[in-house]
């Protein structure tokens, strides 16, 4: 194996036995802590995903000679079903519904009984597996696809891929919503946002692009963009910045209709997250996941650098977890902690594994063989962005 | 007005190798007229790159801070009024109109620049007057060369001869003509 995949597998492992320990001093704080990093990474993947099945429907050229990069990170979601068992296995130390506290106020309990029927554990469970089962069965086919479309590049390939993409699109979209509410809202007792689907589906676009950045700058130094030039990542950068803007569009606006209902029932989401050390991560994510990278993304010559879309891509990966962080850990009333670390840095790391993985086994030889009649090849490396 | 020379080619690679050879001989008003945009030229013309964004942005903040300050003057200044218990000035509801005020005035002021920097609200132009001018929204690469101008005749037609000798190879028809203001 290479040391790309080697080395992310092995701090992957290693944070997976402080995952343990964690797991032993406080269980239900770490699963907590890993149902966050689950989340973080299935927004990720599916994030992904969703570019590329977007990319394909509407005929992009120019991302063809980072395809290779982009297909892998939506390649990782068949890493999800595993990352979910220990969720799976410990429902009732995961979810308030599961083992409803003696203390709950009233209208939580009233809120808990009228979703039993839904939130039963069966039930939950069977959802699960469907939407593990639906994403894997998605990611391999659009895999296949573009291993296929790599080999040699035909019309009838690529109107596949379109096809796969079309049906796949609205797919993605409802169950992503409901594994969203399922697995991360449900956390949250008596609590309803009917955005929160799409709030997760956002925060997980601008996570893929981030580490699209940071790995297309990796595979352009090693020799895998197949000529990637600054082009091509001033529009990865042009993505990032409208993903910056749709994901804070989005929070805003789930604040904003909140706060200005002001019913309790709502707030408490907010009431959670904005006291002890979640107001300075409140700070963070306001400033660093939004005003900071929207400011440095207006800029053309930072957008058509690789190593500028790389370290920024770096940083948006950190507050990407620390959204996730804070979307899924709060509800039982927990604080931020820095050992929460742990459970992200291994569901990443072995994520970027496989990722790494996914793109070193693509090869080299195809593209260059196929290279003299891929007219789609071509037209990506005469892309100008304008 | 004076006189122009301008160099007639049938294909954007040529017009782009001709630019080349024109800038190359020292001519510095060099203008190009093509069916479509060739990106390459702008860089062989020495194009610069507009600074239409930055105004936008300055013209956005001025929005925003207008809004801003017009919405917490209105509310809380000159007529409060207490709705439910919500304070009389906040943040999160005005960033609607902060935001809305931006795009409006950055949309209006990028929109005014573009206007004024083309001289648009204009009917006409000498140079639709120059024969086959009009063909080249269609099937023909023109570069008009400004700077060979001179009272001296004589010079125009040497720098003509030797623009002629240059572009040849290209297959270029390099003709004089003379702007005149007058129109019909």
């Amino acid at each position: 194996m290479r040391r790309g995949v080697l080395v992310p597998l092995g701090i992957g492992l290693a944070a997976g036995a402080l995952t343990l320990v964690y797991a032993l001093v406080d269980a239900r704080r770490a699963l907590a802590a890993w149902t966050a990093a689950f989340g973080f990474v299935l927004a990720t993947a599916l994030g992904a995903m969703v570019l590329v099945m977007v990319l394909h429907v509407t005929g992009a050229r120019w991302w063809r000679v980072l395809r290779r990069v982009v297909v892998a990170v939506a390649g990782t979601t068949p890493l999800l079903a595993l990352f979910f068992l220990p969720i799976a296995g410990s429902l009732e130390l995961v979810y308030p519904w599961a083992a409803p506290p003696p203390d709950l106020p009233e209208r939580v309990a009233r809120a808990l009984a009228h979703q039993q029927a839904w939130h039963d554990p069966r039930f939950f469970l069977v959802r699960s597996l469907l939407y593990l089962a639906t994403w894997t069965a998605l990611s391999v086919l659009l895999r296949r696809a573009d291993a296929a479309m790599s080999r040699r590049p035909t019309a009838a390939r690529a109107a596949r891929e379109r096809t796969l993409s079309a049906a796949g699109l609205p797919i993605v979209a409802f169950t992503l919503t409901f594994a969203a509410f399922d697995w991360l809202m449900s956390r949250e007792a008596g609590w309803v946002s009917n955005v929160f689907g799409v709030y997760v589906f956002t925060s997980g676009l601008l996570s893929a692009l981030a580490v699209i950045g940071v790995a297309s700058w990796m595979a352009s130094l090693r020799g895998l963009t197949d000529g990637a030039g600054a082009d091509h990542f001033h529009a990865v950068g042009r993505l990032t910045l409208m993903a910056v803007i749709l994901w804070a569009y989005i929070a805003f606006f789930q604040l904003l209709l909140i706060w200005i209902a002001n019913l309790p029932a709502e707030v408490s989401f907010y009431w959670a997250r904005s006291r002890g050390s979640w107001r300075t991560v409140d700070v963070v994510l306001v400033v660093g996941r939004f005003a900071l990278p929207f400011v440095l993304l207006l800029s053309r010559s930072l957008k058509r650098s690789p190593l500028f879309l790389a370290a920024l891509g770096s940083w948006l990966v950190v507050t990407s977890a620390l959204d996730f962080e804070w979307l899924v850990v709060p509800a039982a009333g927990a604080s931020p902690s820095l050992a929460d670390a742990a459970p992200f840095v291994c569901v990443f790391a072995l994520a970027w594994a496989y990722g790494a993985h996914l793109v070193y086994t693509r090869g080299r030889a195809p593209e260059e063989r196929g290279a003299a009649e891929d007219a789609v090849r071509r037209d990506a490396l005469r892309y100008r962005s304008p | 007005m004076g006189e122009v020379i301008i160099a007639e080619l049938d294909s954007p690679e040529r017009v782009v190798q001709a630019a080349r050879s024109v800038r190359a001989l020292g001519y510095a008003r060099v203008e190009a007229f093509t069916p479509f945009p060739i990106p390459e030229l702008e860089d062989v013309l020495g194009v610069r790159r507009t600074r239409l964004p930055r105004l936008a942005f300055v013209a956005g903040l001025g929005g925003a801070s207008l809004a801003l300050l017009v919405q917490w003057w209105t509310n809380a200044v000159d007529y409060p009024l207490d709705v439910g218990g919500r304070p009389t000035s906040s943040l999160p509801t005005d960033v609607l109109i902060v935001f809305e005020s931006a795009v409006l005035f950055a949309a209006i002021t990028a929109f005014a620049a573009v206007l004024v920097g083309s001289r648009l609200p204009r009917l006409h132009d000498p140079l639709f007057d120059l024969p086959g001018f009009e063909r080249t929204s269609l099937d023909r690469f023109w570069l008009l060369i400004r700077d060979a101008y001179d009272d001296d005749a004589g010079i125009l037609d040497e720098a003509q001869a030797l623009l002629d000798a240059e572009l040849a190879r290209l297959g270029a028809v390099v003709t004089r003509a003379r702007l005149t203001e007058a129109g019909a």
